[in-house]
This record gives structure tokens, sequence and C-alpha cells, in this order.
């Protein structure tokens, strides 16, 4: 049963000490930035789409002997594509580390609980 | 060879179909609702207050039952690949099957990957749990849970994109 004893905002920070799963960890920063996200999202959808794009043409042209896929459309679709993933990755990935919005819609609860650990037992 | 593992195997092509699939769909979904409402919440929580010790004890249990939990996740996958690449031969397919070569592309060249990544963080080197019990000291522990958050945020995107092109492709064989 859950003891509630006050609600925090989840902006602000509690400070109690809590280390059984490490709560009271190293304070390292996490490396993530808005301008790191974005890079590695454009990378991230350009090295898809020439692995998907290049690989999917080299093996109906080298195998198949096709040559559709040069043309100006699937050329195009591949590079919108590619646009557009860039957009989505670089937004799910702003979304889902916290970095639009105040967190308004949540708030912390401090309350005192027994975390379930299974006991892992040795290898006979 | 394979004439003779097709001839085998072509009796229970819909047998095979129905492992495969039901594989996928334990893939697909085992994780999403642990993930959405339990896991995403409490990160965010963590990134908006990364110094808050109650928050980052709550982050790293949940992560360390996430850990275990995909376990579900990661039987299903070889399952898939096993009963795909039957299927693939029973079915007789080859790479001239346009929607099918895109699909074998998307996973091998992006699934795949994922997957060894995610089974090296959950279950063998980067396990939470094991890097607790062993001693190794508060930062390892910190920065394996940063990787897993690095790999949450790479491959969530990823995975909600080619996931479902990948059964979009299948099912509707679009090209």
């Amino acid at each position: 049963m859950l003891q509630q004893s006050s609600d925090t905002p989840v902006g602000a920070g509690a400070g109690v000490d809590a280390s059984t799963f490490g709560g009271a960890g190293a304070d390292l920063p996490f490396s993530g930035t808005p301008e790191r996200y974005l890079r590695i999202s454009i990378v991230l959808s350009v090295a898809i789409h020439a692995w998907l794009y290049g690989g999917f043409s080299a093996i109906k042209y080298f195998v198949h002997g096709e040559t559709w896929m040069f043309g100006w459309k699937p050329v195009l679709i591949a590079l919108a594509s590619m646009v557009l993933f860039a957009r989505f990755a670089y937004r799910w990935i702003m979304r889902l580390d916290a970095q639009y919005g105040s967190g308004s819609g949540w708030r912390l609860v401090r309350c005192t609980v027994k975390l379930p650990e299974a006991v892992h037992r040795p290898k006979r | 060879m394979i004439n003779t593992i097709q001839a085998a195997l072509a009796p229970y092509y819909l047998y095979i179909k129905f492992v495969h699939v039901l594989a996928v769909m334990a893939w697909i979904w085992s994780t999403a609702v642990a993930y959405a409402f339990y896991l995403v919440p409490i990160f965010k929580a963590w990134r908006r207050n990364p110094q808050d010790p109650e928050v980052r004890e709550m982050r790293n249990w949940a992560l360390e039952r996430f850990d275990h939990g995909v376990s579900y996740e990661h039987i299903a996958f070889p399952v898939i690949l096993v009963t795909g690449v039957l299927l693939y031969i029973t079915a007789g397919f080859n790479t001239s099957i346009n929607w099918l070569l895109l699909k074998l592309l998307i996973v091998t060249g992006i699934l795949i990957p994922i997957e060894v990544w995610d089974y090296h963080l959950s279950h063998f080197g980067g396990n939470k749990r094991r890097i607790r019990e062993s001693g190794a000291g508060a930062l390892a522990y910190e920065k394996a849970v940063h990787q897993h958050w690095w790999f949450l945020l790479l491959t969530s995107p990823t995975v909600m994109i080619f996931g479902i092109l990948v059964v979009f492709l299948a099912i509707s064989k679009p090209f």
C-alpha cells in the first residue's frame, strides 16, 4: 500500500537519499542536447536511406539487371522519405527526452513503497 | 538441398506462417505498455529532475524491470528470424519480389543491429542489475542507464516507422 506524504511539482527536485537501485548514483550529466539530436537524426536518416536505396538498387541492378530504380520517381521518393524521417526522428527524440513543454501535465507524488526485486539464485 | 527442404516443409507452410506472425505480434507489442506508460514518464521525470535521488531510484528500478521484461521480445525475435528463413525457402521467394527485398533490407540492416544492441543492454554487458550487483560502482551504473536511454531515444522513431513498414510490406505487398 502506498503512503503518500507530499506532492512535488515535476519541475522541483526533492532531497532524500535513496540508493538501493543506484539512486544516489554519480552526478553524471546526460550527454544528449538538441543540437546533438539534430545531427544524429540527419545522419541516421541518411544512413538508413543509403542502405535501403543503395542495397535495393544494387541487388536489382546486379542480380536482376533492372534499372527502373534509377528513374526520377524512386530517387525522389527516397529523398523525400529521407527528409521526412530526419524531421520525424528529431521531433520524436526531442519529445521523448522531455525537451518540449514544461512537464506541467505531470506531478511527482512522494510516497513510500517497497520495490519488488527478483531473487537470482546461482545455477547449480 | 533447397528443393528437399522446400518439399519437406511445403505441407507445413501455413503452420510456419502462424508461428511467424505470432512471434511478430509478441515482438512488436510485448513491451509497449511498459515502455509507454511506465518507462517513458519516469525517464521524462528524470530528465526534468536529474538531481532528484528519488526519481533516479524509481528510474533505475523501472529500467531493471524493463531489462527483465523485454525477454518476451527477445525470445520472439529469433523465432521470427528462423521462421522467416523457413517461409522464404518454402514459398520459393527470391529477391526479384520488390516488397520482400525491401523488407529483408530493413530487417537485416536496421532491425537486427537494433536487437543485437538491445540484447547487449538488457541481458549481457549492459544489464543494470548485473552491473549493480557486480560492485562496479555508481558511475558505471549511471553510464549504463545513460547508454540505455540513448538506445531508446535513437531506436524508438526508427522502430516506429520501419517496424511498422515491415508489417505493412508483408501484408499489403504494394509493389
